[in-house]
């Protein structure tokens, strides 16, 4: 907005001198602080009320004539700071042409009159009608008084040399006036940019500042003002916005154990939970439809046929997998929507889970010779793994979220990329630690509530390894590295392939030694070491390489909207 | 929307367009429908996630992605860019103190010789210059480059220069999250680098067959037209009616308040980056149309050299006001529905209303005029499709707040029996003096009307571009008082009055002496209708680039591609293919002597101010390079269909 609407009416045009012609720039006494028309008494300040556009308008011929009064406006500007500003803001250092720019201008408030006082070099200029009240009039008085005692003959007290100290700097007027933008400013093209939208031209410049254009006078005031950059730089507080980071969704909000609840207001509460509302219920979808998968089949009678349990074991399936998307997507739509990679991720995410309901069953009966055409049963693992799998997603996404949530809020603390390096990588050990304890402690109720008791150990680290390598990747994959998260579950996979290939091709003549090694371990550790030692190899592999790229700063940019 | 009467206006040359997109909703809001001549258009967005065939780690098959060398050469490029956009510019401060009275010597290229900072300075330029087309060079020999300049060997890279000695002290406190936010919009700045739109020389396709880029905006805009430049020799003409970096700064400026601040550091290293780009466009730049004077000094500031400045003011459609223009004055007939003495009286203000356009002033200011003359009336007309003309201010938000403010404050000022809006037809003398009205309401069906209705058209604003409805009231041959801004004063030259912003005093006594003096206002109208219909209006402005066309393309030489624009490229040889080459034959005889006008106005250089129109549209966001390919064939078939 503009100062408009505080305005008088009339603004008061008290005594100004008016530049004779365009682009004469005014002398020393052009602009004048309205208090002094108070203090000098009128003596010798002319006033100039007879119209200051009005008198060359009359004469005006056909219209070529041009009004351009200064005067009017640099008094504007003058009350109006004289008005704002207390009087100890208005006084100034004595500041010549040369002088200006080499000493920083103090910031109003913080140099006190008393301080001048004590420098020779500081005059004061008495802005009378400025101050409010007479009180603090007499206190500017008695220090300018103070400060002339104390600086001799340096600093005349007399009005006139206030005036002239006063009106000499008109510069700092208008650093009072856009102290904000020149503090903010980060060059002096932004100020002479700032300085033009606020309605000063060039004309204004070299009449009311004696400058050849705007762009010196943003120079100017480039210089002379004090920067945000060159006071110490502040501790980051926690609570400070990522600079030109956008976080989509509020997301960093939607926890509620994540941040803590400063504004209690009823609101903020509700868009809080309206924020949140996706990403705690949408994982549980996949774990709900698996839950009603294994609801039908209880309820199918036990003499159904064959078929009819295995199109109700399709439908559920896909029905789960159909429900991981959209359970994901919370987590994944900071990341890039690049549709690459997709496709081989989805097709290795199905071969492991398929491996991990029948790989079992596929081993033995490969070890064992089978399976024959005749008896094609397949058996699935326990119901617990699937179930567990499925309600997996819920501490899935919410690690991943924290994870995600966390790292860019110790970004924006950081100072340097190793210092961020340094701080994410425990952040990422912890999540996974965190999404590992809760996919053990899940399976273990799956199996229990489900088969009544706690699942073998190899089932249990297949699925637990299986559950972190896909944790892994699927942080990878939300964090913009789509090809390592790809390669991880591949890699699984090719290894689960290849234990099974290696035994069917023992079969062949020749090929007797191929099968050994898996047939050893098998009839060591049991049939889960195969899915156990792949998945956990994949997944340490994956979290050795997450643990590189996902302390890097550019693993965490957010989405930004526009 | 100028570049739309642009392209129906050169009916003989053919046109390629290549658009940059900003925002998804620009995007949707699409085109208007094209022109014949136009062979091609391209639109890449420079906003949302790069393209999913460029973000991938392949790439597609034909253009693999970043492999260890490229990665080396990347990072060489790279580092180049970003050491001299954290370089604090020991250039601005000396130029400022130094060269006030010796305007000529903004040239970033060691092209004069400077005092003792100038070498650093154009070292730097040099380096920009040279990590620029590095990258872009390898944006063209294989795709990746996105990935590349948010991959976290970009990050590093932007890290260590930050920290170097002799970076802006801005950049000396950036963290980790402002290299982010840097990095991610210098790619997004730099995504035209690696777009598909250069095509290969001698293929007949692309900026690679064009005969002349035309880039609307420096910087990003005009990134194609650079790389063409540099590739191809295709001259680049610039037209800025707004100037761009000096948007990007009231943006950022802007920014800063936001709740949502953007860090120090980011908006210096963002701003440096800017200053930079368009330093480079403008040096490489043939020549450079400013849309008015204002423009021009920012584009001289920012390295423009005034040899290749010539200033093409906007044009508008002056046909709408005809008829209001041609009307004899006064005192034959009154306006829609009211007397001649009251229309004499009444003072219109069109415009959109907003915090700029400080309505507050004139109000004041018209108190003061409803004391001299108590029958005079104020009506303040908003104009509804936004005709503002040169650059868009971000102050232009909350014009809904402040509308509803100036109408609390004129029903304070001038208390009404029912307040708020008036329409003509129950305009009586005893009702509110001010009254707000839209174009297109009752009694106003057409923005000519609200011209008309007035004797005296006010502007009061305190920041303007190219100031529209001051055309508009010219064409309509009415008095006008306007504020100086912006480009108001060389728009208005003798033809009106003209009083410092803030201002009510000033504004009302000029006013006055307008409302008192309808002889004078006549002649006030009659000037400036004659002075709008020479200067402003759209035909000027395609003859103007017409003639600048043939121009730049006479001078553009087929075996001497310096690549470097002229001043690398060794001595320009005017006419080493004339353009009439590749014209078909009735042309001379519409343009006698063109070719002579042409080479005697670059020689002189920028010495014309040729008038022409501008439209604000979605079109000014665009860079877009119209083409002329060099098949004379086609263009006679263009020609005469």
């Amino acid at each position: 907005m503009s100062d408009g609407p505080e305005r008088e009416p009339n603004p008061p045009r008290p005594a100004a001198d008016r530049p004779s012609g365009d682009r004469t720039p005014a002398g020393p006494g052009a602009v004048d602080l309205a208090g002094w028309a108070g203090v000098g008494a009128g003596a010798g300040l002319g006033s100039v009320d007879e119209g200051v556009s009005g008198e060359p308008l009359d004469r005006g011929e056909a219209g070529e004539r041009v009004i351009w009064p200064e005067a009017g406006q640099a008094n504007d500007v003058a009350a109006l700071d004289a008005s704002r500003v207390p009087a100890v803001e208005q006084t100034g250092p004595v500041r010549t042409r040369a002088g200006a720019g080499s000493r920083p201008w103090p910031v109003a408030g913080r140099v006190s009159a008393r301080a001048q006082a004590a420098s020779p070099i500081w005059l004061a200029a008495r802005t009378g009608r400025s101050a409010g009240t007479a009180g603090r009039a007499g206190t500017a008085e008695a220090d300018a008084d103070a400060a002339a005692a104390a600086s001799g003959p340096l600093s005349a007290p007399s009005p006139e040399a206030g005036r002239v100290e006063g009106s000499a700097d008109p510069v700092r007027q208008l650093m009072c006036r856009y102290r904000e933008l020149c503090e903010r400013a980060v060059d002096s093209l932004e100020i002479a940019a700032g300085l033009e939208a606020r309605g000063i031209t060039d004309r204004t410049a070299a009449a009311r500042f004696r400058h050849r254009d705007v762009f010196s006078l943003a120079e100017e005031l480039y210089a002379r003002v004090p920067h945000a950059e060159d006071a110490p730089v502040a501790p980051v507080s926690g609570t400070s916005s990522a600079p030109g980071l956008v976080d989509p969704v509020g997301l960093d909000e939607s926890f509620a154990w994540d941040v803590p609840s400063s504004d209690p207001g009823a609101p903020g509460r509700a868009r809080r939970v309206r924020a949140a509302a996706p990403l705690v219920a949408a994982p549980l979808l996949p774990g709900v439809v698996c839950t009603a998968v294994f609801g039908a089949f209880a309820y199918l009678p036990s003499q159904a046929p064959a078929a009819v349990r295995v199109g109700v074991g399709a439908v559920g399936a896909v029905a789960v997998l159909a429900a991981v998307r959209p359970a994901l997507r919370p987590v994944l739509r900071s990341s890039r929507p690049d549709g690459t990679g997709t496709r081989g991720l989805m097709l290795s995410v199905c071969l492991l889970l398929a491996y991990a309901l029948y790989g079992d069953w596929l081993l033995t009966a490969l070890l064992s010779g089978g399976p024959g055409p005749d008896a094609f049963t397949p058996v699935a693992a326990r119901p617990g793994v699937p179930l567990a799998l499925a309600y997996a997603v819920v501490p899935a996404a919410w690690c991943a979220h924290l994870f995600a949530v966390r790292s860019r809020r110790r970004l924006e603390g950081s100072r340097s990329l190793d210092h961020f390096a340094s701080r994410a990588r425990p952040l990422l050990g912890a999540s996974a630690a965190l999404f590992l304890l809760a996919l053990a402690g899940l399976h273990g109720a799956a199996a229990l509530i489900l088969d009544g008791r706690y699942p073998a150990a190899g089932t249990h680290s297949a699925t637990t390894a299986l559950g972190v390598l896909l944790f892994v990747s699927l942080l990878l994959s939300a964090h913009g590295f789509p090809g390592a998260a790809l390669a991880g579950p591949a890699a699984a996979v090719a290894v689960q392939a290849a234990a099974l290939g290696s035994v069917l091709s023992a079969r062949l003549p020749g090929l007797g030694g191929l099968g050994r090694p898996v047939e050893r371990s098998v009839s060591a550790l049991g049939t889960a070491v195969v899915p156990a030692s792949a998945c956990a190899v994949a997944a340490l592999a994956l979290l050795g390489y997450a643990w590189r790229a996902l302390a890097g700063a550019s693993a965490h940019y957010l989405r930004t909207e526009h | 929307m100028w570049c739309d009467r642009l392209l129906r206006g050169l009916g003989n040359h053919e046109f390629e367009i290549y658009a940059l997109t900003r925002s998804a909703r620009q995007e949707e809001s699409g085109w208007c429908d094209l022109p014949r001549n136009v062979a091609r258009v391209c639109v890449a967005p420079l906003w949302g996630p790069a393209s999913a065939s460029e973000s991938a780690d392949g790439g597609g098959p034909d253009r693999p992605g970043f492999g260890r060398r490229e990665r080396r050469r990347f990072e060489g490029h790279f580092r180049d860019l970003a050491e001299t956009v954290c370089a604090a510019d020991q250039e601005e401060g000396q130029r400022g103190a130094g060269s006030a009275a010796s305007g000529g010597t903004h040239d970033g290229t060691a092209a004069a010789p400077r005092p003792t900072d100038a070498p650093p300075a154009a070292a730097l330029t040099d380096r920009f210059a040279s990590g620029l087309y590095g990258l872009a060079e390898l944006a063209r020999e294989r795709s990746g480059l996105p990935a590349a300049l948010r991959s976290e060997q970009a990050v590093r890279i932007l890290e260590a220069a930050c920290r170097a000695p002799g970076a802006l002290r801005a950049a000396h406190s950036a963290q980790v999250a402002d290299l982010l936010a840097v990095a991610d919009r210098m790619e997004r700045a730099l995504r035209p680098l690696s777009l598909d739109w250069y095509g290969e020389r001698g293929s007949g396709s692309g900026l690679a067959a064009a005969d002349l880029c035309h880039a609307v905006g420096g910087g990003t805009a005009a990134l194609a037209g650079l790389l063409a430049g540099r590739w191809y020799g295709t001259p680049l003409l610039l037209t800025e009616y707004g100037v761009r970096l000096r948007e990007h700064y009231l943006a950022s400026a802007a920014d800063a308040v936001a709740p949502a601040a953007a860090g120090a550091p980011v908006r210096a290293l963002l701003a440096s980056f800017q200053r930079r780009l368009v330093r480079e466009t403008y040096t490489r730049a043939r020549l450079i149309t400013p849309g008015n004077a204002h423009a021009r000094r920012w584009q001289e500031r920012c390295g423009a050299r005034r040899d290749r400045l010539r200033t093409v003011y906007p044009g508008m459609d002056a046909a709408p006001f005809t008829e209001v223009g041609e009307k004899p004055p006064e005192p034959s007939g009154g306006g829609a529905g009211a007397g001649a003495g009251v229309r004499g009286h009444t003072l219109v203000w069109v415009g959109r209303i907003g915090p700029t356009k400080d309505l507050v002033t004139l109000l004041h200011a018209f108190t003061e005029i409803r004391r001299a003359v108590p029958d005079a009336r104020l009506r303040i007309i908003a104009a509804s499709p936004p005709p503002a003309g040169g650059g868009r201010s971000p102050e232009d938000t909350g014009d809904a707040g402040y509308t509803a403010h100036v109408r609390a404050l004129a029903a304070q000022l001038f208390p009404p029996e029912p307040p708020g809006v008036r329409t003509l037809g129950t305009r009586t003398p005893g009702g509110s003096p001010v009254s707000f009205e839209e174009v297109g309401g009752p009694g106003l069906p057409s923005l000519a009307d609200a011209y008309a209705a007035g004797g005296v058209v006010v502007l009061s604003s305190i920041v303007e571009g190219f100031p529209v409805p001051l055309v508009e009231a010219m064409f309509c041959a009415r008095a006008t008082v306007s504020t100086e801004a912006g480009a108001v004063r060389e728009v208005i030259g003798g033809t009106g009055l003209v009083v410092p912003p803030r201002d009510s005093h000033a504004l009302s006594d000029a006013c006055l002496s307008l409302l008192r003096d309808p002889a004078r206002r006549a002649r006030l109208g009659a000037a400036a209708r004659a002075r709008a219909l020479e200067l402003f209006t759209a035909q000027q402005n395609i003859e103007a680039f017409r003639g600048i066309y043939l121009e730049l393309m006479s001078y553009w030489q087929e075996g001497g591609r310096g690549g470097d624009g002229a001043d690398g490229g060794g001595v320009p040889l005017p006419f080493a293919r004339p353009p009439e080459s590749h014209l078909p034959d009735q042309w001379p005889d519409q343009w006698p002597g063109t070719g002579d006008r042409g080479t005697g106005a670059l020689a002189k250089g920028g010495a014309g101010a040729v008038p022409g129109w501008a439209g604000p549209a979605g079109w000014a966001d665009d860079g877009s390079a119209p083409a002329m390919p060099v098949a004379a064939s086609r263009q006679g078939e263009e020609d005469a269909g």
